[in-house]
Formats: C-alpha cells, sequence, structure tokens
C-alpha cells in the first residue's frame, strides 16, 4: 500500500465535510421558513435531478484522475459557468436543447471518467467542462420558484454545488489504489449509462416529459 | 502581531465583547441599544459579513506585501460614507443590484489572486466599504439619527472584526507551510463571485 501523503490528508478532510454537510438531512428542520426559505430551495436544487448529481459528481471524479491543477480548476470553472448560465436563464435569455445539453454532459463525462482520459493540459476539459455547466446553470435559472430570497438561494445553490464537486473528489481519492482505479471507471460507466438515459429521455416527445417532469427524476419523487 | 501565540487571548476578548450585561439566551442584542442593534445587524447580514471575510482574506493573500493596516480602510469608510448616507437623507436602496455586484467584484479579487500593489487594496477597501456603508446608512434612517448612527458603528466593530478574523485564520493556517490553503480560498472566492452572479440575475428579474 502506497503511503497517504499530505495532499491525502487535506483532500480527505475536505471531502469528509462535504459529505458530513450533504447528510445532514435534519438541518433541513426550520430552514424552508421565511428568508432561508431561499437557502433551503437553492441548496436543494442541484441534488433534485439525478441528472444534476451524475454530471457534477462526475467532474469531481475525473478531476481527481487528472490531478493537479485540474482537481480545483474544474470545480472553479463549472460552478462559475454555471452562474452564467443560470444569470442567462433568470434573466430570460434562452438556451436551445438544455436537456439535450445535461443529458450529454452526464453521458460525456461518464465517458471521460470510465475511460480515464488524460489530456496534456487542462484547458479543453476545462471548456467543456464549461460548456455543460452552463446549460446546468441555465435549467436551475429557469427553474428558480418566484419569491425566493434571492441571495439565500444563490448562496444555497453555489454552496450545494460545490459540495457535490468535492463528494465526487473525496470519491477519486480511492484513484492511489490500482483497485481503485478499476472502480472509478466503473462509476464513470455507470454515470455514462445514466447520462444515455436521460439523453434518450430528452428526445421523447412532448407528451411524455409532461408526465416525467424533468430528465433524472425517475427515481426521486416530485414535491 | 504573533497570532498564534495570541489566538486565545483574542478569542476571550471577543467572547467579553459580546457578552456584555447579563448573557441572556436571546435578548444579548435587543435590549443592549443601538450599538449592540448594529452588530447584530451585521451578524444577520450574510452579504455584509461575506464582503467583510472576502476583503479580509482578500488583503491576507497580499501579504507580507500588503499590511494588516490595509484592512482598516473597509470598516472606516463604511462608517463614514454610512453616516454621510445617513445625513444626506437619500431613500434606501430597492434591488439587490448593487449588493450583487459587490458580491462579484470581492470574489473575483479573491479568485483571481492579482498582484495588487498596497494602495489598490486600501482603494478597493474605501469602495467596498462605502457602497456597503451606502446601503446601511440609508437603510437605517428610520432609526433616528444619532440611533443609526450607533449602529453604524456597532456595524463597524463588526466589519473590523470579520476581516480581521479572516486574516487571523489565515495567518494561522499558515500560507508558507500549507499552499494549497490558498487554493481553497481561491475556490471559496470563485463560488462567492458565482453567487453574486445568480443573485445579480435574481435582481434583474425582479426588476422585470
Amino acid at each position: 500500500m502506497k503511503t497517504l501523503s499530505k495532499s491525502f490528508f487535506s483532500r480527505a478532510w475536505i471531502g469528509g465535510i462535504a459529505l458530513w454537510l450533504a447528510s445532514s438531512s435534519s438541518a433541513w428542520a426550520h430552514v424552508d421558513a421565511g428568508s432561508a426559505g431561499g437557502f433551503g430551495s437553492g441548496f436543494k436544487h442541484p441534488w433534485s435531478g439525478l441528472d444534476h448529481i451524475a454530471a457534477m459528481v462526475a467532474v469531481g471524479l475525473w478531476g481527481a484522475q487528472l490531478g493537479k491543477p485540474a482537481i480545483w480548476i474544474l470545480p472553479v470553472t463549472f460552478p462559475m459557468v454555471m452562474a452564467v448560465g443560470g444569470f442567462l436563464g433568470l434573466v430570460g435569455i434562452g438556451l436551445p436543447g438544455v436537456e439535450i445539453g445535461i443529458g450529454a454532459s452526464a453521458l460525456l463525462l461518464g465517458i471521460m471518467v470510465a475511460c480515464a482520459v488524460k489530456p496534456k493540459n487542462f484547458i479543453w476539459p476545462a471548456l467543456l467542462v464549461g460548456m455543460f455547466g452552463l446549460f446546468h446553470g441555465h435549467a436551475h435559472g429557469t427553474e428558480l420558484p418566484a419569491g425566493e430570497n434571492g441571495l439565500f438561494y444563490s448562496l444555497g445553490f453555489v454552496i450545494a454545488t460545490g459540495t457535490l464537486h468535492a463528494c465526487g473528489i473525496a470519491i477519486g481519492e480511492i484513484n492511489r489504489w490500482p483497485a481503485g482505479k478499476t472502480i472509478l471507471r466503473i462509476c464513470g460507466a455507470v454515470i455514462a449509462l445514466g447520462g444515455a438515459f436521460f439523453l434518450w429521455q430528452a428526445f421523447q416527445p412532448d407528451a411524455a416529459e409532461a408526465a416525467a417532469p424533468a430528465a433524472g427524476t425517475f427515481v426521486t419523487p416530485q414535491k | 502581531m504573533n497570532f498564534r501565540r495570541h489566538w486565545f487571548r483574542l478569542s476571550v476578548a471577543l467572547l467579553l465583547a459580546l457578552s456584555a450585561n447579563r448573557a441572556e439566551a436571546h435578548t444579548v442584542f435587543s435590549t443592549n441599544g443601538p450599538f449592540f442593534g448594529g452588530i447584530k445587524h451585521f451578524l444577520l447580514s450574510p452579504d455584509d459579513i461575506i464582503i467583510a471575510v472576502a476583503f479580509g482574506m482578500f488583503a491576507t493573500l497580499r501579504r507580507p506585501k500588503v499590511t494588516g493596516s490595509a484592512l482598516w480602510s473597509l470598516p472606516t469608510a463604511w462608517v463614514v460614507v454610512g453616516i454621510i448616507a445617513l445625513l444626506s437623507g437619500a431613500a434606501p436602496a430597492t434591488s439587490e443590484i448593487p449588493a450583487a455586484c459587490s458580491l462579484m467584484a470581492a470574489g473575483l479579487l479573491v479568485a483571481l489572486n492579482l498582484n495588487l500593489p498596497a494602495l489598490a487594496v486600501i482603494g478597493t477597501g474605501v469602495v467596498l466599504g462605502g457602497l456597503h456603508g451606502y446601503l446601511n446608512g440609508t437603510a437605517m434612517r428610520e432609526a433616528g439619527t444619532w440611533p443609526a448612527v450607533l449602529q453604524l458603528f456597532g456595524v463597524g466593530v463588526s466589519v473590523a472584526f470579520a476581516s480581521f478574523w479572516a486574516l487571523a485564520v489565515l495567518e494561522l493556517a499558515d500560507l508558507a507551510k500549507r499552499p494549497w490553503i490558498r487554493i481553497v480560498v481561491r475556490v471559496l472566492g470563485s463560488w462567492t463571485a458565482a453567487s453574486g452572479l445568480l443573485l445579480l440575475g435574481w435582481s434583474l428579474r425582479a426588476v422585470h
């Protein structure tokens, strides 16, 4: 077994805190009341669709596979560009094929992780991830319910996204062991399969989409 | 100041400052006058807290070239412009657009880790503090002039404390020994900028 380096512990700490944050469901007790309702709503939104979760965890997984500097550049690029997409969605600027873009992002990112694609520099991964962030952000921006406290919603939303990335990075830490490498690639394949499903769902006619509201919510029931 | 040696005293000082009078569970701030009302106002405003902490982190990332004294520009501008805005009788801001822009600016400053000289850092503090001082000052008009001034001083003290707390935390973390902490701070800065952008979009939507 390889010696655990210092960077492992620091990443483990960050990942552990992220996983702890993500599992603190009891903290929802009073979060939906009053102005804090915005934070709960914003925080829950990235978790509301399996397609969002899959793509965002995949970003963290791929970053962990690529190592530095991608490991922190990707989780910075995605939320930033996602905020741009969200901004466009909020002010009403349309983006064509959002659900297709979201499905494709899960599929492509899953393939990147499954094949352990290692590009020579981080520019085109950042571009790829950023492009998908645009679609995800736009979906969240258009889905923002009226009357929510904007600041809390934005903070909750960005923190949830970052938490998902951190979960992905924490899981990706198993990459340092040979068995872990294989497990990660299997995870990537699963995400890619899910992405293929979401993509297929996105191409279904509108009647079917009315029955199943958003891509990826086939497991979690709508409120 | 050697933070490692004095962190305990700093914590005790904070506790003492916040526990003036009896430490009644939920009335610490509501019955102790406008100064503590100002502290409470700050503690209940996430955008003010984020700005103060972000600026503190931004200035600390520039050390040792920029000294900690540059941090004073933020609370000073906050209080001075706040009082001027209060006395001018200007109407309170109705949209969150200025707050959103300042969040974006503060987040980007931290995220980009620009190598700015001391004067630029101080100037940034003056601009950010001035903006939020204006927002706070105009909003506190109904309290009456003198209570509002005391509230602004309460806010100013809290802002100073929050930004120096950020400096202390980063200094304790020892950026020279652990360079990955700089990356974590920059990531948090990018998230702050992202939140500001979303808030801007939300405000623009609300305006329509």
